[in-house]
């Protein structure tokens, strides 16, 4: 089978295939050993399979609404009369379980100044604090990610400072259309610029990128200061909007302190899902979306005190992990799924109810309907993303 | 977009810290929460909350997403 390595490798990058790994000496890729052999660094992505999504469990968002595409990873577009959306799909590259698939629906117009669409993930500061970012101690990062495309053509990517004023663009070369490429870039440390490297704020993000306009892509392969909104390096593909059905999907991935990429190891999903729930947790069972009418998963408020006439429930639930910051909290009623509500299950009436949480716990109070009632029902999302 | 200034969740308490957006989620002050930044933003472009209404808000809601449609 033949080898489909990266164009214009630089000196020393890396490409896997299979269990080997081959390396660019400067004239000719050489084998340098098997893969699964090697030590791996730690990932600095979220979610980097694709597997998690709490919040939309495979379904589609559209390009209108944006956001949180599955955890971890945003998506966001814009061009004029463009449709699209972006979804977990099963569709990986051999041995992976599933990828983020952009596709797009309606065509739109030519690439304008200002259009862009972009999957991206916004890494928190404690992540980059072995990076040494905007010191002179400042750690190189070897970013390896699969991309299936189509159209065929040069797709791309940007590290970018939280504070937006530094930014590393790269291209990303499809050759063949529709086929699943490990493309793999190294990141050579920044020494200047601002950058936050410890706290829960965010501290880079990693875009990558299937079109950015004129206005919004900076010249590839070193660091510049840029002003806000930079989605890709230029030299880029200007027909994804005007190709009817095209897609850009991103599969496993790693982003890692060192100058040659290293194995991916996949986590076990409790371990992944444990990751992904410092930003956000749900007390629905994996697989149901928040606001889904489910009474088997969730939990029950049990009354702590009553008397004649309302009384008001309430309860502490601790969370399964720690999260980033206090949380934004949404309760359902577990029998209608209606928002801000918890469900009278004596009565078969849903209240209103009030949280407050920290970042270990939230808590929980409801009045219920009528007297004598001994629990309310509800299901309830903790938000702390970034 | 709207947001409310919700009442004390039992008389007598003094009224919560949050605020609450009109999808029901309840929104701590804290400023490394992402919602409480966009409120502050909102706020700073001139809008205020609404006063919680008698009887409590009715919230906007998206119904559950439709199934998964598999495209490879």
């Amino acid at each position: 089978m033949a080898l489909d390595f990266p164009n214009s490798p630089a000196t020393g990058q890396q490409f896997i295939s299979g269990n080997t790994v081959w390396q660019w000496d400067g004239a000719k890729w050489v084998s340098v050993g098997p893969a699964l052999a090697r030590p791996s660094n730690p990932n600095k992505l979220l979610n980097p399979f694709m597997e998690i999504d709490q919040a939309n469990e495979g379904a589609t968002r559209t390009m209108a609404q944006g956001g949180y595409a599955v955890d971890g990873w945003i998506t966001a577009a814009a061009n004029s009369g463009a449709a699209g959306n972006t979804q977990r799909v099963t569709d990986a590259p051999p041995g992976y379980p599933n990828s983020l698939k952009f596709t797009l629906t309606t065509t739109g117009s030519a690439l304008a100044a200002g259009d862009y669409c972009q999957l991206y993930q916004i890494i928190e500061a404690d992540e980059l604090a072995d990076t040494g970012f905007g010191t002179s101690a400042a750690q190189s990062l070897a970013l390896s990610v699969w991309v299936k495309a189509n159209p065929s053509g040069t797709y791309g990517g940007v590290l970018i400072n939280l504070a937006q004023t530094r930014a590393y663009s790269f291209t990303i070369p499809i050759s063949t259309a529709n086929t699943w490429t490990l493309f793999t870039q190294l990141i050579p440390g920044d020494t200047a610029g601002s950058w936050v490297t410890s706290g829960n704020a965010g501290g880079a993000i990693l875009l990558l990128s299937a079109a950015a306009g004129s206005s919004r892509a900076i010249a590839p392969g070193a660091w510049t200061a840029i002003s806000p909104s930079v989605n890709g390096p230029t030299g880029m593909l200007t027909n994804f909007f005007t190709t009817a059905g095209a897609t850009f999907q991103i599969g496993p991935c790693k982003l890692e302190v060192g100058s040659t990429a290293t194995p991916m190891l996949r986590q076990s999903f409790q371990q992944e899902l444990a990751r992904c729930q410092r930003y956000y947790e749900k007390s629905y069972d994996p697989g149901i979306v928040p606001g889904t009418a489910s009474v088997q998963t969730g939990v029950s408020l049990f009354l702590l005190y009553g008397a004649a006439g309302a009384a008001t429930v309430g309860t502490t639930i601790p969370f399964s992990v720690t999260k980033r910051a206090s949380p934004t909290l949404t309760a359902y009623s577990s029998v209608t799924g209606a928002a801000g509500k918890a469900r009278d299950a004596a009565t078969n009436v849903d209240m209103p109810c009030t949280p407050s949480a920290n970042s270990r716990s939230c808590y929980w109070t409801a009045n219920v309907n009528t007297p004598g009632t001994t629990n309310l029902q509800l299901q309830w999302v903790a938000d702390a993303r970034l | 977009m709207q947001y409310y200034q919700p009442p004390s969740p039992i008389e007598g308490m003094p009224a919560s810290d949050c605020i609450v957006r009109e999808d029901g989620a309840w929104i701590p002050p804290d400023p490394a929460n992402r919602d409480w930044v966009a409120y502050q933003e909102w706020l700073a472009e001139g809008n205020t909350p609404t006063e919680w209404p008698e009887g409590g808000p009715t919230f906007v809601q998206a119904p559950p997403s439709p199934p998964p449609t598999e495209a490879a």
